[in-house]
C-alpha cells in the first residue's frame, strides 16, 4: 500500500497544503518566493493566563494526548512552536506561549510576533475569576491590532466542563459583554471577537478549532459549495470534510451543525485510524494508518449510516446518511469521485496561481472555470 | 572576574525571575567611578527598599506590584544581604536577590528572562551562550529541580553567569560548566531525595494559586542554602578571575607613537604640577593666536585656500622650490612661512610636518614675533614682522613669502586655485646645492612624482620611510652616543646603513637632527641595556624596538664583543647547535646523500691542528676554503648546500680578523677526504674554538715547508700521508713561524676586509634569523 502511495504522492502533493498566496499582509507577499522558512507559515497563536489550559489544547488537537494527562504538564516556560504541516492539512505553527511571560516587554519584539499571525486565541479559564484575563484579553487584542488588524481574535471560554448549562450560557455572555464594553471604551468597535465554550473533555474544543481553522482557509466557500452539491445530489444528510491528524473539520455543507453528529464522525474517524493501526499495517510494522485506500463504512442500528472515505492524503471526507439512501451506493461512489477530482483541482488552483502560464500552459481552461464559478462544473 | 553569577527561577505564578544574584565589587581606588563603589553608601538605605525595589518597577513593565510568592523570593527584604571580601585584591563579593544597580539590574533580568524563556538548550537541561554587546554575554545553564507539588512535578532554574567580556567568557566555559555542575548536582539530589520521600500521586492536587511556588530553601531542605550558593558563586568568579589574565598584545609602537605618549605625559605632569595657573595661560596664549589668525584659527577647513596633501604643495610650488624647502625641513633648519593667510601656512606646515619625525616637529603656526630656532622649526609670521638680520644671513633658516596676487579678489569662484590668490617666494642664505640631497628626500620626491600612487599610498610609503631611516638613526645613535665609539667606526656604520656615498654629508646632518627626535623612553632604554651590560642584551629583544633594528644592533654588538673578547652566550649557543646538527649529518644526512667513493680535493690537513688559538683559527680558514671547494661541485640545490654555505659561514666567522691579509690555501697540498672526514674535522676545530673560548687573535698563516712544497707539485694526487709525514717530521712549530709571502693580488687592508666580512656576516646572519623567524 505504501507503495501505491508514494507513486501517488506528487498528485498528493499538490492538494496537501494550504496555497502559498494567503496574503496577510505585505510581509507574507514578500515572503512568498523563499522557500518557505517555518517563520513564513501563519501562526495560530494560543494566549492567556497562566494554567488557563493553553498547551493542554495544544497537546489534547494536535498531539492527541489523553485529557487526562494534560494534568501532568509542566507548566509552559518559553513559546512553544508546533509545526504541524507536515501531518496535518492544518499548514499553520500553533504557538503557545507561556502565561507568565509578558511578551509586551520592551525586550521582545512582540511586533514580530503579530506580524505574520492568521489567528489569536486567547484562552479564559471559566472555573476561574476572569477578571484578570479580560484585562489581559483587552491589553493583548488591542495591541495585536494595532500591529495587525488581520488577525481573527477567537476566545476560547475554557473548562466549561465544570460548569452547568446554565452557567455556561452566563459565563459566555458575560465575558462577552465585558470585553466588548472594554473595546468600546477604547473606541475599537472594528475589532471583532468571537467566543467559543471549549472543554477538552469533549469534542468542543476540536469544533471550536474548526471554526478558526475554517477562518483561515481562503477557499472555504469553494469547499462548502462543493459539499452542498455532493450531499444534495447523493441523498446525504451531513457530510464533513475532516483533517484527520487532528479531527478538525475543514469544511461542512450549510446545514447547521448537530454537535453529536460532529462527535459521531470525530469517533468514526478514531475507530478507523485505530482499526487500520492494529491490522493495516505490514508485519515490520510500516505503512500508513491512512492512505488512499482508506474506506470505511459504519451502519448503526438506528438505520443511520457513517461512511468514511480518503481524500488527500490529510483530507477524509465523512458523511451522515440514511440507509435507504445508502442502496444507492454507485451514485454515492460515482459523485464522490466527482468530488474528490473537484477537491484535488481546487487546491491545485491555489498553487499553482503563482506561476500561471510558466508550466501549466495546459490547464488553463480548467482554473478558469474554477475561478469564475467558484465550483467546477464537471461536479456531478 | 568581571562577571555576575545568578540564580534564576521560572515561577510558576510569575515566570522568570531573579532569585540570587553575586556580583563582585572592585575596590574604588584604582579606576575612576567603578559602579559597584559608588552604590556602597546606598547599603543602609537598603533595608528600607521593600521587594521588588524601585528599580524593578522602573525596569520592568511587569505592572503587578510587590507580586513576590515564596518560589520567587530568595531572601527577605529585611536581610543585608552575603559580603565576602578577597583580602588580596580587595574585592568584595556581594550577594543578594537583585543586583544593586539599576543597568545591571535590567541586564540580569534580560538574561534571566531569555535564559529561561527565550533560549532553546538541545536537552532542555544544559549549558547554553547567548548575548550581545549592549545587554552583555550570558553563559547559562538550565536545570530542573524535582518537586512533588509542581506541575510536570519539576520545576525550572538556570544559574547564569553575566559579563560584558565574550571572549573572556567563552574561555572559562569548560571551567564554568564543570563548577557549575557539580553545585547544581548538590542541589539537585538534595531535591530529589526530598520528592521520593513525599511523592505520592494521588495527592497531586488541582491547586489553583494555594501552593504553587515553593522557595527553593523547602525543595532542598537546606537552611544554610543562600549562603552556600554566596560561597560557591563567589569562589567562581574569584576563581574563574585568576585563572585566565589577559594581556594585551601589539606591535611595536612606533618611534612617533612613542614620542607622543611621551608629551601627553609631560604635559599632564605640567599640568598637575602647575594647576590652574597654567591652563589659564594655556588658553591665554590660545586666545592670542585665534586672534592674530582671525577666524581661521577655528574651522580652518571651511575658510582660505588649503594644501591638500604634499603632492599638492609640490605642485604649487613647483618641483625645484618644493625640493629646496623640502631639503630644509628634513635637515632641521627653520622653516618660516611669512604672509597673511593664516590657514593657509597652517595647511603648508600641516603636510610639511609630515616630513620628519613626531619628535623633531616644533611648530609656532602664526606668530607676532620672530621665534628663535631653538623653539621651532616651523614658524608662521604675519606680514609685517621682521626678521632680525642674524636670522635673514643664517644659512639654517629658509623663509618662505607669501604674497597676495592683487586681481584674484575679481574671481571668488577660483579660490580654490591657490596660485591664482599667492606667489611664493622662497629665499635662503644656503647656498649650498639640494641637489645631491639625502637619500631620503630623493626616495620622497620619487613617490610624489609618481602620479599612479595615491594620496592615501604615498602617506603610508612616507611612513615607511621614516620608519627606516628613524631606524637607521637608532643604530648610529646606539652606536655613537651611547657607545662612544670613535669616527672611524661611525663612519664604516654609516657605510652598513647606506647613509654613504651620493650625498653622504646630507645623510649625516639627518641622522644628527633625527636624533634629537628620539623618544626618551628609547634613549633611557639603550642607556640602561648598555650599562646593564652583556646580560641586558637578551632584554633588549623587548617590545620597544623594530625587530629589524634589534638585530642589526644586537649583530653589530655581538661582531664587537666577538672580536674584543670571550664567547658569549650567543655564539656559544649558535656554535652548539651546530655541533649537534654536524653530529647529526655524520650519522645519517651525509652518509646518504654522497657516495660511499666520493672525494673532494682540498687544502685542509688534520696535522695542522693543535691547541693553539692560532691554530685553531688557521684550521678553521682551511676548512672553510675545503668546504667551499665541496660546494663548488655541487648544485645550490643540493640538499647539503645550505647546511655546507652555514658551515662555511661558522667557519668563516672564526677566522676572519685574525689575519693581515687573506691567506692562501693552496699553499698546502691538495688531498682527497670524504665530506663525513671534513665533518669531523669541522667539529674538531668548533670544539676546539669553543674550549678555548672564542680566541680572537691576530695570527700569521702558516706554511708547509718548502721541501712539501715541492713535493705537492710533483704529485697531485697521492697526498694521504702527506699529513702523516708532516706529524712524523714534527715540523709544525716551524711551519706557525714562516710568514707567508705570496698573493699580493690578494691584499686588501685589515680594516676593510673586518669590514667586508663583517657585513657579509651581518647580512648572512641576518637572512637566517629572518627566514627562521618567519
Amino acid at each position: 500500500m505504501s507503495i501505491q502511495y508514494e507513486a501517488l504522492a506528487d498528485s498528493y502533493g499538490v492538494a496537501d497544503s494550504f496555497p502559498k498566496d494567503f496574503g496577510y499582509g505585505e510581509e507574507e507577499t514578500d515572503m512568498e518566493d523563499s522557500p518557505a522558512p517555518s517563520d513564513s507559515k501563519p501562526r495560530i497563536l494560543l494566549m492567556g493566563l497562566r494554567r488557563s489550559g493553553k498547551s493542554s489544547i495544544q497537546k489534547v488537537v494536535f498531539h492527541k494526548m489523553s485529557p487526562n494527562e494534560t494534568l501532568f504538564l509542566e507548566s509552559t516556560n518559553k513559546i512553544y512552536k508546533d509545526d504541524i504541516s507536515s501531518s496535518s492539512f492544518v499548514n499553520f505553527q500553533i504557538w503557545d506561549f507561556p502565561g507568565q511571560v509578558d511578551f509586551f516587554d520592551p525586550t521582545f519584539d512582540y511586533e514580530m510576533i503579530f506580524r505574520g499571525t492568521g489567528a489569536l486565541i486567547f484562552v479564559i479559564d471559566a472555573q476561574d475569576d476572569y477578571v484578570e484575563a479580560l484585562g489581559r484579553l483587552h491589553l493583548t487584542v488591542s495591541r495585536a491590532y494595532r500591529v495587525n488588524p488581520e488577525i481573527n481574535f477567537e476566545v476560547f471560554i475554557h473548562k466549561v466542563d465544570g460548569l452547568s448549562d446554565d452557567h455556561k450560557i452566563e459565563t459566555q455572555r458575560d465575558i462577552h459583554q465585558r470585553a466588548n464594553d472594554d473595546l468600546a471604551d477604547a473606541s475599537l468597535e472594528k475589532l471583532h471577537l468571537s467566543f467559543y465554550l471549549t472543554s477538552i473533555y469533549d469534542h468542543s474544543i476540536f469544533e471550536a478549532f474548526s471554526k478558526v481553522v475554517q477562518k483561515l482557509i481562503p477557499q472555504l466557500p469553494t469547499l462548502e459549495n462543493l459539499l452542498n452539491i455532493f450531499i444534495s445530489n447523493s441523498g446525504i444528510e451531513k457530510a464533513f470534510l475532516f483533517d484527520v491528524v487532528s479531527k478538525i473539520y475543514i469544511a461542512t455543507d450549510s446545514s447547521p451543525v448537530d454537535m453529536q453528529s460532529y462527535e459521531l464522525c470525530c469517533d468514526m474517524i478514531d475507530v478507523v485510524i485505530d482499526v487500520s493501526c492494529i491490522y493495516g499495517l505490514k508485519e515490520d510494522g510500516s505503512g500508513s494508518a491512512y492512505d488512499k485506500e482508506s474506506m470505511a463504512i459504519i451502519k448503526l442500528n438506528n438505520t443511520t449510516v457513517l461512511y468514511l472515505k480518503e481524500v488527500t492524503k490529510f483530507l477524509a471526507l465523512v458523511c451522515i446518511l440514511r440507509e435507504e439512501s445508502f442502496e444507492r451506493k454507485g451514485l454515492i461512489d460515482y459523485n464522490f469521485h466527482c468530488f474528490r477530482k473537484a477537491i484535488h483541482e481546487v487546491f491545485e488552483v491555489g498553487l499553482s496561481t503563482p506561476r500561471i502560464g510558466a508550466q501549466n500552459a495546459g490547464t488553463p481552461c480548467l482554473m478558469k472555470t474554477v475561478a469564475l464559478n467558484g465550483t467546477p462544473r464537471s461536479t456531478v | 572576574m568581571n562577571a555576575l553569577v545568578a540564580l534564576c527561577h521560572f515561577c510558576e505564578l510569575h515566570g522568570p525571575r531573579t532569585l540570587f544574584c553575586t556580583e563582585a565589587v572592585h575596590p574604588p581606588s584604582p579606576s575612576p567611578p567603578q559602579p559597584g563603589s559608588a552604590m556602597m553608601p546606598d547599603r543602609e538605605a537598603e533595608g528600607e527598599r521593600d521587594g521588588e525595589g524601585l528599580t524593578m518597577k522602573a525596569n520592568s513593565s511587569d505592572t503587578h506590584k510587590a507580586d513576590m510568592c515564596e518560589g520567587c523570593r530568595s531572601l527577605p527584604a529585611s536581610h543585608p544581604g552575603f559580603v565576602s571580601v578577597d583580602s588580596e585584591t580587595g574585592i568584595r563579593f556581594l550577594s543578594h536577590q537583585h543586583p544593586r544597580q539599576p543597568q545591571l539590574f535590567s541586564m540580569v533580568r534580560q538574561a534571566c528572562v531569555r535564559s529561561l524563556s527565550c533560549e532553546v538548550c538541545p536537552g532542555r537541561e544544559g549549558p547554553i551562550f547567548f548575548g550581545d554587546e549592549q545587554h552583555g554575554f550570558v553563559f547559562s545553564h538550565t536545570f530542573f529541580i524535582k518537586d512533588s507539588l509542581a506541575r510536570g512535578f519539576q520545576r525550572w532554574y538556570s544559574i547564569i553567569v553575566v559579563a560584558m567580556d565574550r571572549i573572556y567568557l567563552i574561555n572559562s566555559w569548560p571551567f564554568l560548566l564543570r563548577h557549575l555542575k557539580i553545585t547544581i548536582q548538590n542541589l539537585q539530589s538534595t531535591a530529589l531525595q526530598r520528592a521520593e520521600r513525599i511523592f505520592s500521586p494521588a495527592a497531586f492536587p488541582h491547586q489553583r494559586s494555594g501552593n504553587a511556588a515553593r522557595s527553593l530553601t523547602s525543595l532542598t531542605q537546606h537552611s544554610d542554602l543562600w549562603a552556600s550558593l554566596h560561597t560557591s558563586f563567589s569562589w567562581l568568579l574569584k576563581a574563574c578571575g585568576s585563572r585566565l589574565t589577559e594581556k594585551l598584545l601589539e606591535g611595536a609602537p612606533t618611534e612617533d607613537t612613542l614620542v607622543l605618549i611621551e608629551r601627553q605625559t609631560e604635559q599632564e605632569e605640567e599640568m598637575n604640577a602647575e594647576g590652574v595657573d597654567s591652563t589659564a595661560q594655556d588658553s591665554q596664549t590660545t586666545w592670542d593666536r585665534d586672534f592674530l589668525c582671525g577666524d581661521d584659527g577655528k574651522d580652518e577647513e571651511a575658510l582660505g585656500p588649503q594644501f591638500k596633501s604634499l603632492r599638492h604643495l609640490r605642485q604649487v610650488l613647483g618641483a625645484t622650490e618644493f625640493r629646496q624647502l623640502a631639503w630644509h625641513v628634513l635637515m632641521g633648519n627653520q622653516v618660516i612661512w611669512r604672509g597673511q593667510n593664516c590657514g593657509l601656512i597652517q595647511s603648508a606646515f600641516r603636510m610639511l610636518k609630515a616630513l620628519l619625525p613626531v619628535g623633531c616637529v616644533r611648530v609656532v603656526p602664526y606668530s607676532a614675533q620672530y621665534e628663535e630656532a631653538y623653539r621651532c622649526n616651523f614658524l608662521g609670521l604675519s606680514p609685517d614682522v621682521q626678521i632680525p638680520a642674524h636670522v635673514t644671513s643664517s644659512e639654517f633658516m629658509v623663509l618662505v613669502e607669501v604674497l597676495n596676487v592683487e586681481q584674484a579678489n575679481a574671481y571668488p569662484a577660483y579660490k580654490e586655485d591657490i596660485l591664482s590668490l599667492y606667489q611664493f617666494h622662497i629665499s635662503s642664505a644656503n647656498t649650498q646645492s639640494t641637489d645631491k640631497g639625502p637619500t631620503l628626500l630623493s626616495k620622497i620626491e620619487l613617490a610624489l612624482a609618481n602620479e599612479n600612487l595615491s594620496v592615501e599610498v604615498v602617506s603610508h610609503c612616507l611612513l615607511c620611510l621614516k620608519e627606516e631611516w628613524m631606524n637607521k638613526v637608532k643604530v648610529l645613535f646606539k652606536f655613537t652616543k651611547v657607545d662612544g665609539r670613535g669616527r672611524e667606526d661611525t663612519q664604516k656604520v654609516l657605510a652598513l646603513l647606506g647613509a654613504t656615498g651620493h650625498g653622504e654629508e646630507d645623510n649625516v646632518r639627518l641622522l644628527k637632527f633625527w636624533m634629537t627626535g628620539l623618544s626618551k623612553t628609547y634613549k633611557s632604554h639603550l642607556m640602561n641595556a648598555v650599562r646593564g651590560g652583556e646580560r641586558s642584551m637578551n632584554k633588549m629583544c623587548g617590545e620597544m624596538i623594530p625587530l629589524s633594528v634589534y638585530l642589526l644592533v644586537l649583530l653589530l654588538l655581538s661582531v664587537f664583543i666577538v672580536r674584543g673578547s670571550a664567547c658569549n652566550e650567543f655564539n656559544r649557543a649558535t656554535f652548539n647547535n651546530l655541533q649537534s646538527s654536524i653530529e647529526e649529518e655524520e650519522n645519517k644526512g651525509f652518509k646518504q646523500i654522497f657516495p660511499k667513493n666520493y672525494y673532494v680535493q682540498h687544502h685542509f690537513n688534520s696535522s695542522i691542528q693543535c691547541g693553539d688559538p692560532c691554530c685553531v683559527i688557521s684550521a678553521a680558514f682551511l676548512l672553510a676554503d675545503s668546504w667551499k671547494q665541496l660546494l663548488q661541485h655541487i648544485e645550490s640545490i643540493h640538499m647539503k648546500h645550505n647546511f655546507i654555505s652555514e658551515l662555511i659561514l661558522h667557519l668563516n666567522s672564526i677566522w676572519k680578523g685574525s689575519f693581515q691579509e687573506t691567506p692562501n690555501p693552496y699553499v698546502f697540498p691538495s688531498v682527497p677526504s670524504s665530506p663525513r672526514s671534513l665533518l669531523t674535522y669541522t667539529s674538531d676545530v668548533l670544539a676546539k674554538w669553543l674550549a678555548l673560548n672564542c680566541p680572537v687573535e691576530i695570527c700569521v698563516f702558516p706554511t708547509p715547508a718548502p721541501d712539501q712544497q715541492k713535493e705537492q707539485s710533483g704529485t697531485e694526487g697521492a697526498t694521504v700521508d702527506e699529513g702523516s709525514k708532516y706529524e712524523k717530521e714534527g715540523e709544525r712549530g716551524k711551519r706557525w713561524i714562516t710568514v707567508a709571502v705570496n698573493n699580493g693580488d690578494m691584499a686588501l687592508s685589515a680594516c676593510p676586509t673586518f669590514l667586508l666580512c663583517t657585513v657579509c656576516f651581518l647580512r648572512m646572519l641576518l637572512d637566517i634569523m629572518l627566514k627562521e623567524l618567519g
